[in-house]
């Protein structure tokens, strides 16, 4: 023993010898990277990880790594060959001095065939093992997109994921919708994880979501520039693992790690210039007043009429723009630092982030601002155990303006405003107050009087509305393997964030004129810890696979801590202090604990077949007591039937799989819902506004709340069957991707109405199924790949067939989102999250209306759905609700191309909504008040059907009888928003938006390297949102009043307006 | 080998997921809500003050409202309130409403406190007939809006999940009997009542009794069209013991604090200003006899004096007077949000004296009782009147009593004094309010069609 170990001792120093003495000197390694079509790669990473040194290769393909001396021994060591869409390589190279030689032939891999995907819940496949649809989405893809929103990222990216901005107000959400609502419960959002740990993407509105303002979702606090890729899973057949939480799908984000090799470095600084991209069409005729009569203002403190439908403005008079007037140019800068490396035992990633939108509102109160780090490594301890940390902090602030239903909102006030009326004069000199079109010489002793509608240039400048986030998230991980078939992954993650907000009307604001202050903390916190082992099994050499069993745990705790102040004592300061009484404290919390078990079984036939089974068994606290734990199955095969085929299979197909999946999810119910409650809940007046709490005199007063209990709720389930083709189509020159899915949702939660007689208003119950059947299409073709550029192109399509099939014990369910008369709204036969409110009377339907008698005997032979005009040549209101419009696209799709020579990249992207309808509320409502363009025909006269509202067709006594339409006999009639019925504002918002175009160079000359010393800088011009092309009249149809808090987008009632951005972004890697 | 190994690691996870683990999800903030009290919590007083805020704002809004359109003493000037000021409503428009009579703050908490006045240690016979009285006031109020409603079936989730809805004039012989039973009970003497907690009373049984008897009275009156004349024998019996003077009037409880504020005040002034004005009909009646209520119910038009509006027209700040104090931001007046609203009052026992003296062939005590109310309102007595015209004085002099008033609607519909002239496009003024939407929704016994009338009101007005 002894003897040997003196022998080893003697051959390693004897063999050391010769590599001392040539020790000094250094050993270059040079060659050039191939793809097996003979096409020099550039841009590949080729790194000897256990040295710690690299390089990346130039066009020509040509790379150099230079090993310094002191480092060599003579020792062999691994050579990696790395790049994207490329099946990677490593060599053995032997070290000798002078130099080595080595080229590489990398086989091309555009399915990323081999790659390792992460599925979820620990678990991790090889792409051509899922039995799933696949819908991976890269950084460069994230990055290209110029969103500082990880969310809105994710817009034309995949078919079936539909992502809308809310607004283009800094710091506004984004609501994403996978494959259609699955629930009537929540906001039909997916599950986001982050490395392995959920991460919070609530919204919380800090007022009513129909009026207050936009309010960002809180997964906008993730550096879009941190994330590798994100991988989607689509629906129940993927999401299984996940169980309970998974009913609206799965957004998977990994977030990038360093790499052995060199350390590389990266500064990303970008500026962009911001625009408003359309607003409403204003009238600029006629002038404030009622019946053709001017208003005017005879004293000090007068009242003036709300309406413009005074007379016309003699030629001359100033007109002003009162929509262009609120708008500026804004802008966006975003810098971002990365180091990250590592060696084959430890690996970090660095990155720190500043961000700072000013909006295109104009004045000091529209800004959103973020700054994020994160710190990420891994280290390896022995072999077979290595453990790592992951931890981000993002620090997030804005200041956002009043927008919808909101006497104090910025378009209500500007929008209603006659157009001669000076507006940004909100001062009145006299007196230094607050003056408005309706209240224009304000008196001295005015401070706290309503002033109508506030001016808008007032609430830009005086109201506050802030948020103030500090969010952190990350886990720490580890994972030991103590055979070499068995791995054992731990993780426990955390994520918390303390959000908090001010919102602020300054005394004379016209729905509260003493001024008034709402404080609201919201604090949200989430610990998940999760065990996943799995071990790795061959039964022959055709049978092999893996058995997985895992464990998880979760809490999630949400405290909410929400004052109202009335009435301020000082016209500043902003705080609860300085008010003179407060509304009851809303003081609301809220925890929820899980415990889930689960297992998966993979098995590999012949390389060709992949079979994966598993399930989860979840347990929640929102659960009944005598439904604690259900059970969520999947299943899935996938069959590579070009392998099979083999030799036998056509030229042009190179690479075929077929796939089919089943799997059920669920959603969990929200909680508390078993329990009886009492409630010390304001009472209202009948949804007018005016409110009192039952607490009067200091009498402390409890009342039952309306809710009854109901101790049986379990979770809703979906169960999917899901079943495509992936196909590789010659050479791989062109990939396709087909997919249908069939999902049924059954015990879905949603609070049955119940008769108010019987003392309670609603019982949650498991009572609703829904349906959502489709089809997902995606083709990838790269028709140019010539040595000095490519060009690909991508489409995208998706369809979604939504349906509610089933609410047991009611007709309708008034979901949140929308207004009396268009409200949001899940109907037995329609989709979920229709637009449900009054329509016009019309033939065929069997109406007989109070008033008019019955319809269809005086509709003649006019065709059934016919708008049925009176005598008087005008239409009537139908007293009975209906489905009047759907926000739901027809189908969505996507077209990507991007285009490389040399050194120049250009790029587009065009993103596809088609069909689907908005309620313009905002049109309805500028129709009373005489201020949109459309009432400049006021005193003219029309025929309904002939020359007015041609859209249509109508029927009935007053057909082709020709009315004079004035504010009398129309537009404050059955022609306004408010007082005809809604179906008529309802329009088709189908839109196509160039989402992204852009044209970049990369620069890594031999001047960049030696001078500068940096290994390339990339320059880019790009557009954002620049082309919107649609039919809709209104501000925007992809904009939604009520955000990613309620996720209806049926609704444009003074919805604040989408931004356009020009890009310009460099970035620097070393 | 390997295989056991397997078979060994899976049971052990399977066992640790399941054992304890249930404990995991059960404690005190994860199965019971940590947000609001359980009914358990609540004593029979916290109910109580719920109920009456709750009665002061059915009394005191949209309802108020609607019945000061339909009566006009009040008139839609904007949007949403001219339609509905011109009879376009439909089953979402009271919906609210219609439904707060019976869920919480309202004839389930009513029914809660009579259980728990009972079965109290000591049973409070004065909680029981003030919950009684409640009961009576607000389900009286809704049979006066709708007609038939739910009633022998209601609050009775488990027997009767959709209960069927009782005859109007069912409902108010039922509401008869219990006003004896709240009498009976206030007449007794165990237990303390609401006492302070009673913000408007302050737990006063003679107060409490006075207003069972008036709510007696008016409710003998509401069926007095389909009944007859018997009816008006027993209210003017009930009447004599009605509200005996003004100091007992049922006031609703307000202050100026943000949510205590007079629903009047919160509509006209923070919520909708330009929705609502006054009827012309009543101004142009209180200013041909020169009322002095004048400038206590209205402001002043900027040239000076008083104007309304007539229903349907659009908002003229020039010509349609506000409630009293509006202009001033809501300071003094009835537009003020300590504005204590009268619901019953001592005035309008005199007038039902009156009206059922007359109806019962005693002209004498009828008029007295007319000037009695006429002089404390600071008109002359009249003399030397009688007929029809007596039955037209105090039937116009109660119009500007209940001004605000809810019963105002009633009162027109069965004496259609003072004349009205419908709005423009309806043969005859509104009879009755849609159903809940909520309901017809859920309850397949709800009447349909909609009746345009109701049961105690077989005669529309000319």
């Amino acid at each position: 023993m002894l003897h040997s170990i003196r022998r080893f001792l003697a051959c390693t120093v004897l063999a050391w010898l010769p590599s001392l003495l040539a020790a000094q000197q250094p050993v270059t390694i040079s060659g050039a990277v191939t793809s097996d079509a003979g096409l020099p790669l550039g841009q590949t990473e080729v790194s000897i990880p256990a040295l710690g040194v690299g390089g990346l290769t130039k066009d020509d393909g040509r790379y150099t790594i230079v090993i310094p001396g002191a480092r060599v021994s003579g020792q062999t060591v691994a050579v990696t060959a790395r790049r994207l869409g490329y099946k990677p390589m490593t060599v053995q190279i032997t070290l000798t001095p002078g130099g080595v030689t080595h080229d590489f032939t990398l086989a091309a891999n555009p399915l990323q065939l081999g790659e390792v995907v992460v599925t979820g819940a620990g678990t991790v496949s090889a792409a051509e093992k899922l039995g799933n649809v696949r819908n991976s989405v890269d950084s460069s893809l994230i990055q290209r997109s110029n969103e500082m929103n990880i969310v809105a990222a994710l817009a034309g990216k995949a078919p079936n994921v539909e992502v809308q901005s809310q607004a283009g107000d800094p710091g506004s959400s984004a609501i994403i919708r996978i494959r259609g609502e699955r629930t009537l419960n929540g906001t039909g959002q997916p599950l986001i994880v982050v490395d392995g740990v959920p991460l919070d993407n609530s919204t919380e509105a800090t007022g009513s979501y129909l009026g207050s303002t936009v309010a960002p979702n809180r997964a906008s606090d993730l550096n879009p520039n941190d994330v590798a890729t994100s991988d989607v899973l689509m629906g129940a057949a993927s999401g299984a693992i996940y169980g309970a939480r998974a009913g609206q799908g799965v957004v998977l984000i990994t977030t990038k790690s360093g790499q052995p090799g060199p350390t590389r470095y990266s500064l990303r600084s970008s500026f962009s210039v911001d625009n408003v991209t359309h607003g409403v069409p204003l009238q600029t005729t006629f002038g404030q007043g009622t019946q053709g009569n001017a208003a005017v203002c005879a004293a000090v403190g007068c009242r003036l009429t709300s309406g413009s439908w005074g007379a016309p403005l003699a030629a001359g008079t100033p007109v002003y723009d009162h929509f262009g007037d609120l708008f500026q140019t804004g802008y966006l800068t975003e810098n971002n630092l990365t180091v990250s490396g590592g060696n084959d035992r430890t690996l970090f990633y660095l990155s720190g982030e500043g961000m700072y939108n000013r909006g295109d509102m104009v004045g000091p109160n529209n800004h959103y601002q973020r700054a994020t780090v994160r710190m990420k490594g891994s280290h390896r301890v022995r072999d077979n155990l290595t453990i790592g940390g992951n931890v981000a902090f993002a620090d997030t602030r804005g200041a956002f303006i009043q927008k919808g239903s909101n006497i104090s909102g910025l378009l209500l006030g500007s929008l209603r405003t006659p157009p001669e009326f000076d507006d940004q004069n909100y001062i009145d000199p006299t007196t230094g107050l607050h003056r408005s079109y309706r209240y224009p010489r304000p008196s001295a002793t005015s401070q706290v009087a309503t002033r109508g509608y506030d001016n808008p240039f007032f609430v830009l400048n005086r109201d506050d509305a802030t948020g103030r986030t500090g969010h952190t998230f990350g886990n720490v991980n580890g994972n030991y393997l103590p055979v070499s078939w068995l791995k054992l992954d731990a993780n426990v993650g955390v994520d918390y964030s303390a959000d908090e907000r001010l919102e602020a009307l300054a005394q004379s604001s016209s729905g509260f004129p003493g001024g008034q202050v709402t404080s609201a903390d919201f604090k949200r916190l989430q610990i998940d810890q999760s065990l996943v082992g799995t071990a790795s099994y061959t039964l022959s050499r055709d049978v092999s696979g893996t058995v997985t069993i895992g464990e998880n745990l979760n809490s999630r705790t949400f405290h909410q801590i929400y004052v109202t102040g009335n009435n301020l004592i000082a016209p500043s300061p902003f705080k609860l202090a300085n008010t003179v009484d407060r509304s009851t404290p809303s003081d609301l919390e809220t925890d929820i604990h899980t415990t889930s078990a689960f297992g998966q079984l993979t098995v590999d036939v012949k390389q060709q077949l992949y079979l994966t089974a598993a399930v989860r068994n979840d347990g929640s606290s929102t659960f009944g007591t005598s439904n604690r734990r259900h059970w969520f199955p999947k299943a899935s095969i996938a069959w590579d039937f070009t392998t099979t085929l083999g030799e036998g299979r056509p030229s042009w197909l190179s690479y075929g799989k077929l796939r089919s999946a089943y799997g059920q999810t669920g959603q969990e119910p929200d909680p508390y819902q078993t329990v009886a409650t009492l409630s010390t809940l304001d009472l209202g007046d009948g949804g007018w506004g005016p409110s009192l709490s039952p607490t009067q005199g200091g009498k402390g007063a409890l009342y039952t709340g309306g809710v009854a209990p109901q101790p049986l709720i379990k979770p809703e389930r979906t169960r999917e069957y899901e079943g495509g083709v992936d196909l590789g189509l010659f050479k791989d020159r062109a990939d396709l991707h087909v997919t249908y899915y069939n999902d049924k949702s059954t015990d879905v939660i949603f609070q049955v109405p119940v008769p108010p007689s019987t003392g309670f208003s609603s019982q949650a119950q498991n009572g609703g199924t829904i349906t959502n059947i489709g089809e997902e299409l995606s083709l990838n073709v790269r028709p140019l790949q010539v040595r000095d550029g490519s060009w690909e192109i991508g489409v995208q399509w998706g369809r979604n067939r939504n349906r509610v099939v089933e609410l047991k014990g009611a007709q309708f369910v008034f979901l949140p989102g929308g207004f009396t008369g268009s409200s949001a709204a899940a109907v037995a036969g329609s989709q979920v999250g229709v637009i449900y409110g009054t329509d016009f009377i019309r033939c065929g339907l069997g109406i007989i209306d109070p008033t008019e008698g019955n319809i269809d005997a005086q509709c003649g032979n006019a065709p059934k759905g016919s708008i049925y005009l009176a005598a008087d040549g005008l239409p009537r209101t139908d007293v009975t609700n209906r489905v009047v419009g759907d926000p739901h696209p027809d189908w969505t799709g996507s077209v990507r191309t991007s285009f490389t020579y040399k050194k120049w990249q250009v790029s587009g992207l065009l993103d596809i909504s088609h069909g689907g309808q908005k309620w313009n509320g905002t049109k309805g409502a500028l129709y009373q008040f005489g201020t949109h363009k459309d009432t400049e025909i006021r005193g003219q006269t029309r025929t309904f059907g002939k020359d007015y509202y041609t859209q249509y067709t109508f029927g009935g006594p007053g057909l082709g009888v020709p009315v004079v339409l004035d504010q009398n006999t129309w537009f404050q009639a059955e022609g306004s928003g408010f007082n005809g019925p809604s179906s008529q504002f309802v329009e088709g918002a189908g839109w196509v938006k160039l989402r992204e175009i852009s044209l970049g160079y990369t620069l890594d000359n031999d001047w960049v390297r030696n001078t500068l010393g940096l290994n390339s800088i990339d320059v880019r011009v790009s557009g954002r949102n620049l082309v919107t092309w649609t039919k809709y009249t209104g501000i925007d149809p992809e904009s939604t009043l009520e955000g990613a808090e309620i996720g209806y987008r049926g609704s444009d009632y003074f919805n604040h307006p989408q931004a356009r951005s020009f890009v310009f972004t460099l970035v620097l890697n070393r | 080998m390997h295989s056991s190994f397997l078979r060994l690691g899976l049971g052990a996870l399977l066992a640790l997921a399941s054992v304890g683990c249930n404990d995991y999800l059960t404690g005190s903030s994860l199965s019971g809500d940590p947000n609001n009290p359980t009914p358990a919590n609540a004593t029979i007083d916290q109910l109580f003050v719920a109920t009456q805020t709750s009665l002061t704002g059915q009394l005191t809004g949209e309802l108020a409202r609607a019945a000061c359109m339909y009566t006009q003493q009040c008139a839609g000037t904007d949007r949403q309130y001219q339609a509905i000021g011109t009879y376009v409503v439909d089953e979402g428009t009271f919906a609210g409403s219609f439904d707060r009579f019976y869920t919480g703050g309202g004839l389930t908490d009513l029914r809660n406190i009579q259980q728990k006045a009972l079965v109290a240690t000591v049973p409070d016979s004065i909680y029981l007939g003030v919950a009684k009285v409640m009961e009576a006031y607000m389900i009286g109020t809704a049979a006066d809006l709708w007609g038939a409603i739910p009633y022998s079936e209601a609050i009775d989730p488990v027997n009767h999940p959709t209960p069927h809805y009782d005859n109007q004039l069912t409902v108010y012989a039922a509401l008869q009997t219990v006003l004896d039973d709240a009498i009976k009970a206030l007449n007794g003497s165990t237990g303390n009542g609401p006492s302070s907690n009673d913000l408007v009373y302050g737990g006063s049984k003679t107060k409490w009794l006075q207003l069972a008897h008036l709510l007696k009275a008016r409710y003998y009156l509401h069926v007095a069209e389909a009944n007859g004349a018997a009816a008006y024998t027993s209210a003017l019996a009930e009447a004599n013991q009605g509200i005996s003077v003004p100091a007992n009037d049922y006031r609703s409880y307000q202050s100026a604090a943000t949510t205590e504020g007079n629903f009047w005040y919160q509509f006209q002034i923070v919520q909708r200003d330009s929705y609502l004005r006054m009827g012309k009909r009543l101004v142009d009646l209180m200013k041909a006899r020169s009322d002095p209520r004048l400038a206590a119910y209205f402001d002043s038009l900027p040239a000076g004096g008083y104007g309304g509006a007539n229903p349907g027209q659009q908002l003229d700040p020039a010509s349609m007077s506000n409630l009293s104090g509006c202009g001033a931001g809501g300071a003094g007046g009835r537009c003020d949000p300590a504005f204590r609203q009268p619901l019953a009052t001592h005035a309008e026992t005199q007038l039902v004296i009156a009206e059922a003296a007359y109806q019962t062939g005693d002209a004498i005590t009828a008029l007295d009782s007319l000037n009695a109310e006429r002089t404390a309102a600071g008109l002359p007595a009249l003399v030397g009147i009688s007929g029809t015209a007596l039955l037209d004085s105090i039937m116009t002099e109660k119009y500007v009593v209940t001004f605000q008033n809810i019963e105002a609607w009633s009162d027109y519909k069965r004496t259609c004094t003072p004349s009205l002239v419908p709005a423009a496009g309806a043969a005859q003024v509104i009879g009755r309010l849609p159903y809940s939407i909520d309901e017809v929704n859920t309850n397949p016994n709800v009447p349909s069609p909609e009746p345009a009338r109701n049961a105690n009101d077989p005669n529309p007005c000319p």
